[in-house]
C-alpha cells in the first residue's frame, strides 16, 4: 500500500530470514557478530546475523556461522525463486567493542569470513560498514538493496 | 540428589518446542507472524521467585500433572494484548476482550502439549483460568532453596509485541526427571545441595554489591532480582532491551573463568556518576572514571565472594568501559563464550534504587569452571559468613 510502512521481519542472533514481499529485515544489537544482506534485482533478498566465522563439521545451527549461514541463505533464496546469479551483498558489524580476543578479535574474523565466502560464491560486496568499536542495528530492504545502520551517538548510515 | 547439568540443554530444547507449538497456535488464530524469541531456565532462590512476576497484573494459568507436575502461566502486557485482540477482531475498533482468554487457553494447552510430545509421555491439564496473583502461585520447594522456572518469550506481529510463558514445574518431581534423563556418572554431575548453596552465595554477593553501591553513591538501593539462567548462547542478548547502557566489562580468571558486566541504563548512569563525583566535577572523563570505579568495586565484591567461599583466588581484569547498545555489549561476550559452549550460565542481578537508576549485573562463568566450582563447594556453607570487600 502506497505510503504505508513496509512489513518488518526481525532477525535474531544466529538467525536469518529471506523475503520476496517487500518486507524490511531488521536485526539489533550487533557487536562482534556480522550481518550480511543479499538481494537480487527482482526484490528478493535475505539477512543473516552470524556469530562465528566457520562452522564445525557437526554444526546443527547453520545461521550461527558465517560460512554455513551464507550457503543456507543462498539456498533459501534460490528456493524462493531469486536469481542467485545476480545477487549482491552488503555487510555490517564485526566490531571490537571489548578488549577481548587479543590481537585477532572474533569480529574481524567474522568480516573476513563473510568477504571470503561471498567471493567464493561470486557475489559482489556493494557496501560495507564493519569493524570499529561500537554496536550497530541494521535494517535491510531487499526490494532496493538498501542497508540502514544505526549506532549510538551517530547519524544513521545508508549503504 | 545429583543431576547432570548437561541434560538441562535437553530440557531447554523441550521448552522451545513447547513455545513453538504455542506460537503456531497464535499464528493460526490471529494470522500474525510469530516466533519464539528465546527459552531459558531460571534457577531462582525461592524467596526471589515472586519478584519475577512483580510487574505482571494478569495471567492465564493452567495446572498439569502426569509426566510433569506443576503449572504454566501465560502473560501478555496491555499493548501486546490489544494487538492480538485487534488482529482477531479483524479491524473491529472495539474487540471483545474475552477473545484473549480463548487465545490464552489454546496457546497454553499447545505449550503443554509440546512438552508432552517431546517427553513422549502424557501430561494431564486443567482448564485454563485467568489469575490476578501470579506471584503467589510459586510451587513450594522441598529439596532445594531454589525453584526451576522455564521462561519462553513468543514474539508476534511487526511491532515488537510479545507474550511470555512461565512453566513452573514441581521442583521435586522435576529434579527426579532431570536425574533420570542424565547420564550416570556424567562429568557434569553436581549435587543439588551444592548448586543451591552456590545460588545462595551469589544472591548474597548481589546484596553486597547493592550495599557497596549505596555506600558509594548515597542512593538507597535494593536488589530487585537475582537468578541464574541457563540459556542458549544465541539468546544471551535478550536479557536487556534495545536501549543504551553505560558500564564496565571485566574478564575474570582463576578457579573459574568468565566475564562480568556491570551496566547502568543510560539515563541512570549520570545520576550515579554525579552522586559519586564532587559537585561541579562532571566532565565526560570524570563520569567515565566514576563508572569504572563503581564497576571495580562491584566486580570485586561479587567475585571475591566466590573466591573466599572456595578458599581460592579469582583475578579480574581492569574495567573495559562501554557506552553503547546493551545488546551489542552482551553479544560481544556471548561470541567469546560461543567458541566453546552452546549454552551459557548467566547470573542476572537487577539493582534498583530510590533515584531513577537501575544497575544490571551479569556474570558469565565458563561452563566447565562453573561445574568445577559448584562441585567444590561445601554444601553446608553458611553463605552469610563469607567475607567480601
Amino acid at each position: 500500500m502506497a505510503g504505508s510502512e513496509p512489513h518488518r521481519i526481525r532477525v535474531g542472533v544466529a538467525d536469518m530470514a529471506v523475503t520476496d514481499n517487500g518486507a524490511n529485515l531488521v536485526t539489533s544489537g550487533l557487536g562482534s557478530c556480522v550481518a550480511v544482506g543479499l538481494h537480487d534485482q527482482n526484490g528478493n533478498g535475505g539477512l543473516l546475523h552470524a556469530m562465528l566465522p566457520k562452522a564445525p563439521t557437526d554444526a546443527v545451527d547453520q545461521a550461527k556461522y558465517v560460512d554455513s549461514g551464507l550457503e543456507a541463505m543462498k539456498d533459501e533464496l534460490s528456493q524462493l525463486g531469486a536469481n542467485t546469479r545476480s545477487l549482491t551483498a552488503k555487510i555490517a558489524g564485526g566490531s571490537k567493542m571489548l578488549d577481548l580476543g587479543g590481537d585477532d578479535p572474533v569480529g574481524m574474523k567474522n568480516v573476513r569470513a563473510a568477504e571470503a565466502a561471498l567471493e567464493r560464491a561470486g557475489i559482489d560486496v556493494e557496501g560495507a560498514d564493519t569493524g570499529g568499536d561500537t554496536g550497530r542495528s541494521v535494517s535491510f530492504r531487499p526490494e532496493t538493496g538498501t542497508m540502514r545502520i544505526e549506532q549510538v551517538d551517530a547519524d544513521p548510515l545508508k549503504l | 540428589m545429583r543431576v547432570d547439568l548437561a541434560s538441562l540443554g535437553t530440557f531447554n530444547r523441550i521448552g522451545t518446542a513447547g513455545a513453538n507449538k504455542a506460537a503456531e497456535a497464535l499464528s493460526m488464530l490471529s494470522g500474525l507472524e510469530t516466533s519464539v524469541e528465546r527459552t531459558k531456565i531460571n534457577f531462582t532462590p525461592v524467596d526471589s521467585v515472586e519478584a519475577l512476576f512483580a510487574d505482571v497484573e494478569q495471567a492465564v494459568a493452567i495446572e498439569f500433572d502426569g509426566a510433569l507436575e506443576g503449572q504454566a502461566l501465560l502473560v501478555f502486557d496491555e499493548e501486546s494484548a490489544s494487538s492480538v485482540l485487534e488482529a482477531l477482531a479483524n479491524g473491529d475498533s472495539d474487540p471483545d476482550s474475552a477473545y484473549l482468554n480463548e487465545v490464552a487457553n489454546i496457546m497454553t494447552s499447545s505449550f503443554v502439549d509440546g512438552w508432552a510430545e517431546q517427553l513422549e509421555e502424557t501430561i494431564d491439564i486443567s482448564t485454563p483460568t485467568a489469575v490476578e496473583d501470579p506471584e503467589h502461585r510459586v510451587p513450594a520447594a522441598e529439596l532445594t532453596d531454589f525453584s526451576f522456572v522455564f521462561e519462553s518469550d513468543v514474539g508476534f506481529g511487526s511491532d515488537g509485541h510479545e507474550c511470555r510463558f512461565y512453566l513452573l514445574p514441581d521442583p521435586t518431581s522435576f529434579l527426579e526427571m532431570l536425574q533420570e534423563s542424565g547420564e550416570e556418572s556424567a562429568d557434569g554431575d553436581v549435587s543439588i545441595r551444592e548448586l543451591s548453596t552456590f545460588i545462595q552465595l551469589t544472591a548474597a554477593g548481589a546484596e553486597t554489591v547493592a550495599t557497596n553501591l549505596e555506600t558509594m553513591t548515597g542512593i538507597e538501593t535494593d536488589v530487585a532480582v537475582t537468578h541464574l539462567d541457563f540459556v542458549p548462547i544465541t539468546d544471551v542478548t535478550g536479557a536487556v532491551d534495545d536501549g543504551e547502557y553505560v558500564g564496565t566489562v571485566f574478564e575474570f580468571d582463576g578457579t573459574i573463568d568468565g566475564y562480568l558486566a556491570v551496566m547502568f541504563e543510560a539515563a541512570g548512569a549520570s545520576t550515579v556518576a554525579d552522586a559519586v563525583l564532587p559537585e561541579g566535577a562532571n566532565s565526560e572523563a570524570m563520569q567515565q572514571s566514576a563508572i569504572e570505579e563503581l564497576g571495580n568495586v562491584t566486580a570485586s565484591g561479587f567475585i571475591d565472594g566466590w573466591a573466599n567461599a572456595l578458599d581460592t583466588t579469582i583475578d579480574h581484569s581492569v574495567p573495559d568501559f562501554v557506552d553503547d547498545m546493551g545488546r551489542a555489549v552482551l553479544e560481544s561476550i556471548a561470541v567469546q563464550l560461543a567458541r566453546e559452549q552452546e549454552f551459557a550460565y548467566v547470573f542476572d542481578v537487577a539493582i534498583t534504587a530510590t533515584e531513577p537508576m537501575t544497575c544490571r549485573l551479569f556474570a558469565f562463568p565458563d561452563a566447565e569452571g562453573f561445574r568445577t566450582v559448584v562441585s567444590g563447594l561445601d554444601e553446608d556453607l553458611d553463605v552469610t559468613s563469607v567475607e567480601r570487600v
